[in-house]
């Protein structure tokens, strides 16, 4: 997740054009969704699944707003910068906006949906956000949950003709609902509390966030939260004990990895692992499978774009994107490294750490596709649908890569940040299309794509091997 | 003889260098008689290490106290107050030494528009006491 | 004596605008050199260029005569570098980043470690990231000097430490430079410790070396002639080398570049004045520089 969240985090840097541009473009996106499902209207089951994908973009954009509103207010000093009180409010208003404009869009657009519903889905969306904003892994292992447990509410609706979603709830859900909106709120009141504004702060120049969006302070290095730290305090404990991590230079890259995102694989892993031997124990797992397996035999032809594709290409995804933080690691580690490395010279030293570089990163690429082959051998998909699925996961992976390269490039303005974003968006979309139309010949295109996005990553590599350590 | 102990006192920050301010202290000593002809002078490395200064600055101050004639080198002991100071010149070798304090005071009687009478009056009855 | 830094018309700019320019010294072996300079003077950046962190736009840097950056494995293993930001892997505890740090030098003071480990009241099971910034400076320093390097290269090293912090780490510094003969550069903004162990300064202004000598010769070269005439003063006085002037109608203070340049028995007799010369403090001659 990690790295769509930087995404959003540069598309949403500051500038009030790049905010109504993207406000605009969500706004489209879910106008055209929801358009393109009217035209071919199938009753109920059509609906939910609509109302499931509202409720995915939906979270995934609050999951970028909250993240940011996060920031802005851990930080001990942000409050001093110039437009810290617009910028809150432009997040909150944009959290407001997006959890309220995209589902009643997608009702408003197929007529359907009872208040109950819409009501718990605004909830569930509401009581993500505050979470993310407090710690975005809970946030997004939350929405994982939920994605998944919609998943199986579908399964079931599908299976027993004439119910609804929610119908297997065995609480009522109005008292859910009133549950997690008070829940919300003392949560964020606490949250405040400790957090926000008004809270006594310390002299001393230290700030838990020092994202792009935050006040830059003398602690660029600084993880951002508990769950990093401690993730890579047992991954280093673990790694020494098997002798696994034997090798300096893993340890200084290592020391900067984000890994949330390599917690939310590594869950999705354990639950695709445990579904594949333990079927009756897993329940969600079912669902899952359930919702592939209907549409491997059903609707493989004809099939319009529906849940399962749909979750297929979130997994696709957050499978798929490179993890960002193995390179904006790489100028500290050689910082860091530089005189410690005993290898002689400076061209050594730069081939020497891009080489561990490139090592974790065929690691990170090995272990992502290993997960999503995991997940297409269980839905025992054939064919193109396959073929299109697996060109599709590398041109992902080296087009993310490629836009991680840039990311980290101190001397890449804005534009290109802002350019480089709106193809990330556009080839996401290209994937959903691809996946409802699918052909072999869409399998050759991708794998052509990602030809071109790995050599352009070689002409990065190059590049970086000549750069000075410090390259500012 | 065993090594005496002498207490310097440095002001990094003043307009003065380290090694003077320790060149000036030392001839004080010397003059009043508080280091003892043959008194042997804590080693560079000791006073350098104390005073937290660099050794340098201590072993010049030394190298120039013994070009003065004030200090002797030993071979293997280090520095000794020198045996042979002609008395005679310590009169106006002394009265050297309080040029900086004379200067100080005319300065800041000035300031203080304090005439050349009144302050010679003021010198002459506190030097009674 | 060997010189363990060669710097030859170093230049280097960042986006056009030049940071360095045309920078030549040397550092022998054995001595302690402070580097004194306002902020944006080019300090940090001449450090890191020294060890080849930012590559020079013209000129040569060596260390050891090994050319910059291609330095051999043996000479990396020679120089310990505190940056200024102290640059830690936060998630570690103390004790785990001393035995990682330690695993990459073929020497390691085990006991100096220890002593100031102690001596400095750092927990060696604590969290980085959970101690405080001159924590973390004192942290940086002992693991830059544990391998015993020869050279030591500190970028406002006690920018954030307490006096009494500052003064222990000044001893040890000493220490080092008297038994092991270590040479140490280093910058910094507090002129009096500066004063203390350094005995060269190199003092940058604007991207180049304004002066680089002896403290001492520095401190007695410069100095303020302090002028109140029974008369008017001239418009122009006749003083060689001034660096700043401050005039009234009757009183003149000039700081002067060398002060045995300068007469003052005949400037006193031709201006009909009194005359007080004021020892300026490194401080001093600092401000005076930049005013």
């Amino acid at each position: 997740m990690r790295s769509s969240f930087a995404v959003f985090n540069v598309l949403l840097k500051n500038s009030g054009l790049v905010i109504f541009l993207t406000a605009l473009a969500t706004i489209l996106a879910t106008a055209a969704f929801a358009g393109f499902f009217k035209e071919t209207p199938k009753p109920n089951n059509q609906a939910i699944v609509l109302v499931v994908q509202g409720l995915i973009i939906t979270m995934s954009l609050l999951l970028s707003w909250a993240q940011r509103f996060g920031k802005l207010i851990r930080s001990g000093f942000n409050h001093l910068k110039v437009g810290f009180n617009q910028s809150i409010w432009v997040s909150l208003l944009m959290m407001i906006s997006v959890f309220l404009l995209i589902p009643s869009f997608t009702i408003m657009a197929l007529g359907f949906g009872t208040p109950l519903q819409l009501s718990l889905v605004v909830t569930i969306a509401v009581f993500c956000t505050i979470i993310t904003i407090i710690s975005s892994i809970a946030g997004a292992i939350l929405m994982a949950s939920t994605v998944l447990y919609l998943t199986t509410e579908l399964a079931r609706v599908e299976k027993n003709p004439g119910s609804a979603f929610f119908d297997f709830l065995t609480i009522n859900p109005y008292f859910i609902l009133a549950f997690i909106l008070v829940l919300s709120l003392i949560i964020l009141q606490l949250y405040i509390q400790t957090y926000g504004p008004n809270r006594p702060r310390k002299r001393t120049a230290q700030t838990e966030s020092n994202e792009e969006i935050s006040l830059r302070l003398k602690k660029p290095n600084a993880l951002t939260s508990f769950f990093d730290r401690g993730w890579i305090q047992v991954k280093y404990q673990i790694g020494r004990r098997l002798g696994a991590i034997r090798n300096a230079k893993d340890i200084a890259l290592l020391s900067g990895q984000y890994q949330t995102i390599a917690i939310l694989r590594g869950v999705l892993l354990l639950t695709f692992v445990t579904g594949l031997f333990y079927q009756p124990i897993n329940e969600i797992v079912i669902g899952f499978i359930d919702g592939f397996q209907n549409h491997a035999s059903a609707v493989e032809k004809e099939a319009p774009v529906n849940l399962v594709q749909f979750l297929l290409v979130m997994l696709l995804s957050v499978l798929a994107s490179y993890d960002t933080s193995l390179l904006t690691k790489v100028h500290f580690a050689q910082r860091y490294l530089w005189l410690k490395l005993p290898v002689d010279g400076f061209s050594n030293f730069k081939r020497s750490l891009m080489a561990t570089v490139l090592k974790s990163s065929l690691v990170e690429v090995t272990i992502t596709f290993l997960i999503f082959w995991l997940i297409l051998r269980q839905s025992s998909l054939t064919g193109d649908y396959y073929w299109v699925l697996i060109s599709g996961f590398f041109a992902f992976k080296f087009y993310s890569a490629f836009m991680g390269v840039l990311l980290i490039r101190s001397k890449v303005s804005h534009l290109i940040y802002f350019l480089v974003t709106l193809g990330y968006g556009v080839f996401f979309a290209a994937i959903l299309y691809l996946t409802a139309t699918i052909e072999f010949s869409d399998s050759l295109v991708l794998s052509g794509f990602s030809l071109v996005m790995l050599m352009i990553l070689g002409v990065c590599i190059y590049r970086f091997s000549r750069q000075s350590i410090l390259n500012t | 003889m065993t090594e005496q102990h002498i207490s310097l006192e440095i002001a990094p920050s003043s307009g003065v260098p380290i090694y003077r301010q320790i060149i000036e202290q030392v001839r004080r000593m010397v003059a009043s008689k508080q280091l003892k002809p043959g008194a042997e002078l804590p080693s560079v490395r000791s006073v350098a290490q104390s005073l937290a200064v660099n050794p340098m600055t201590i072993s010049k101050a030394y190298s120039l106290l013994e070009a003065e004639g004030v200090l002797q080198r030993q071979r293997g002991k280090g520095m000794i107050v020198s045996s042979n100071l002609p008395e005679s010149q310590s009169e106006d070798q002394r009265l050297h030494l309080l040029q900086p304090a004379i200067e100080q005071i005319i300065t800041e009687a000035r300031q203080l528009e304090i005439g050349r009478e009144t302050l010679l009056k003021e010198i002459k009855a506190r030097y009674k006491e | 004596m060997q010189n363990i830094i060669e710097v030859t018309q170093l230049t280097k700019s960042f986006k056009g605008q030049t940071v360095l320019n045309d920078i030549s010294f040397a550092v022998p072996k054995g001595s302690v050199v402070g580097l004194l300079g306002s902020n944006g003077a080019g300090k940090t950046t001449l450090l890191q260029s020294i060890i080849g962190l930012h590559l020079a736009d013209q000129g040569k840097v060596s260390i050891c005569g090994e050319y910059v950056p291609n330095l051999s494995a043996a000479t990396k293993q020679k120089i310990g570098y505190v940056s200024q930001e102290s640059e830690l892997l936060t998630w570690m505890t103390v004790q785990q980043i001393i035995d990682y740090t330690r695993s990459f030098y073929t020497r390691w003071n085990a006991n100096l470690v220890n002593f100031l480990i102690n001596d400095w009241a750092l927990n060696s099971s604590q969290k980085i990231h959970k101690l405080s910034t001159g924590q973390r400076q004192k942290l940086s320093i002992i693991l830059a000097i544990a391998p015993e390097p020869d050279l030591l290269i500190l970028d406002e090293p006690v920018a954030s430490l307490d006096p009494i912090s500052r003064r222990k780490f000044i001893k040890t510094l000493l220490e080092l430079n008297t038994n092991d003969a270590q040479t140490v550069v280093f910058s910094t903004h507090i002129t009096s410790d500066l004063e203390r162990i350094a005995a060269e300064v190199l003092l940058l202004k604007d991207g180049s070396i304004y002066f680089h000598g002896d403290i001492d010769e520095l401190k007695e070269k410069v100095a303020k002639v302090h002028i109140v005439a029974n008369q008017k003063l001239p418009n122009q006085l006749n003083i060689p080398g001034v660096i700043n002037l401050i005039k009234t109608e009757h009183q003149a203070s000039v700081t002067v570049e060398n002060i045995n340049d300068v007469n003052i028995d005949q400037l006193s007799e031709q201006l009909d004045a009194n005359i007080r010369i004021e020892p300026l403090s490194l401080d001093d001659i600092f401000v005076e520089l930049h005013s």
